[in-house]
């Protein structure tokens, strides 16, 4: 008995320690697993149905080149379904100063996913090209 | 020359350094909004190398973190909107420490009146902050 007490302190303990143990949740926060030329985000500001059943969506995008935030990145974005068919026109413009904020708009005529290619170019021709389902 | 007047040079010359280094955001502050993955620079010219970031009065709202690649960029993370004031700790190439003060920042939600989807990556190795 003298000695089962020290036992199951021990057995306790060693139980305890083998939970899994999270730092904290920063690093999923950062995505980028090698140095990126842009930084950018893509959020859905808002979507509506309207009497017609076409789905509108307008998206907050902000971009940025990661290198010098001054200088200025042309970007693309194409709007597509999920078989690639063209929805909207493609919005292409530059990203500078307060341009490097910007609120897209696509209507599409079916209730159905819309895709998103984001292509970025950076002043010295660096190329980022991601995708985003919405 | 006194010890008190060139100890009285030196901490000027670090206040006139501090409030020479610009710190810049990458978006434009109608940009910072929650969820979103918010980057700062620091002159890449002064030579300095940030050590820490300081949100007064953020609470448990935002975080933030010393991009893993860019020794001069940092970035801010809100949860919830949030106004705060952020300094920055850096060091020089002498590892002189000094404080530079930001400034407020307002953090704000998207659209509050209106639900967001989740936006889903195609890719599983995406890049994009998505």
């Amino acid at each position: 008995m003298g000695t089962a007490f020290p036992l199951i302190f021990l057995l306790i303990f060693v139980f305890q320690n083998c939970a899994p143990f999270y730092a904290n949740d920063e690093s999923s926060i950062y995505s980028f697993r090698s140095p990126p030329d842009f930084y950018y985000d893509i959020k859905l500001a808002e979507v509506s149905v309207d009497s017609s059943l076409r789905e509108s969506y307008r998206f907050d995008v902000a971009i940025s080149f990661a290198h010098d935030p001054n200088l200025p990145v042309n970007y693309q974005l194409n709007y597509s379904t999920a078989l690639l068919n063209p929805v909207c026109p493609a919005s292409q413009g530059t990203a500078h100063q307060a341009t490097k904020h910007l609120s897209l708009s696509c209507i599409i005529p079916t209730s159905d996913d819309l895709y998103v290619e984001l292509i970025l170019v950076g002043p010295n021709g660096e190329t980022v090209t991601d995708r985003f389902r919405f | 020359m006194p010890k008190t007047l060139i100890f009285f040079i030196f901490l000027m010359s670090k206040v006139l350094m501090a409030q020479s280094v610009l710190v810049t955001s990458h978006y434009p502050a109608a940009a910072l909004i929650t969820e979103r993955l918010l980057p700062f620079s620091i002159d890449k010219s002064a030579g300095l190398t940030i050590k820490s970031i300081q949100l007064f009065g953020a609470n448990e709202s935002c975080v933030s973190l010393i991009d893993p690649f860019y020794p001069q960029i940092f970035h801010v993370y809100c949860y919830t909107p949030a106004t705060f004031n952020l300094s920055v700790d850096v060091i020089d190439g002498t590892n002189r420490a000094f404080s530079l003060s930001v400034g407020t920042l307002q953090v704000n939600s998207l659209t509050p009146e209106i639900q967001s989807p989740q936006t889903k990556p195609l890719k599983a190795n995406s890049e994009g902050e998505g």
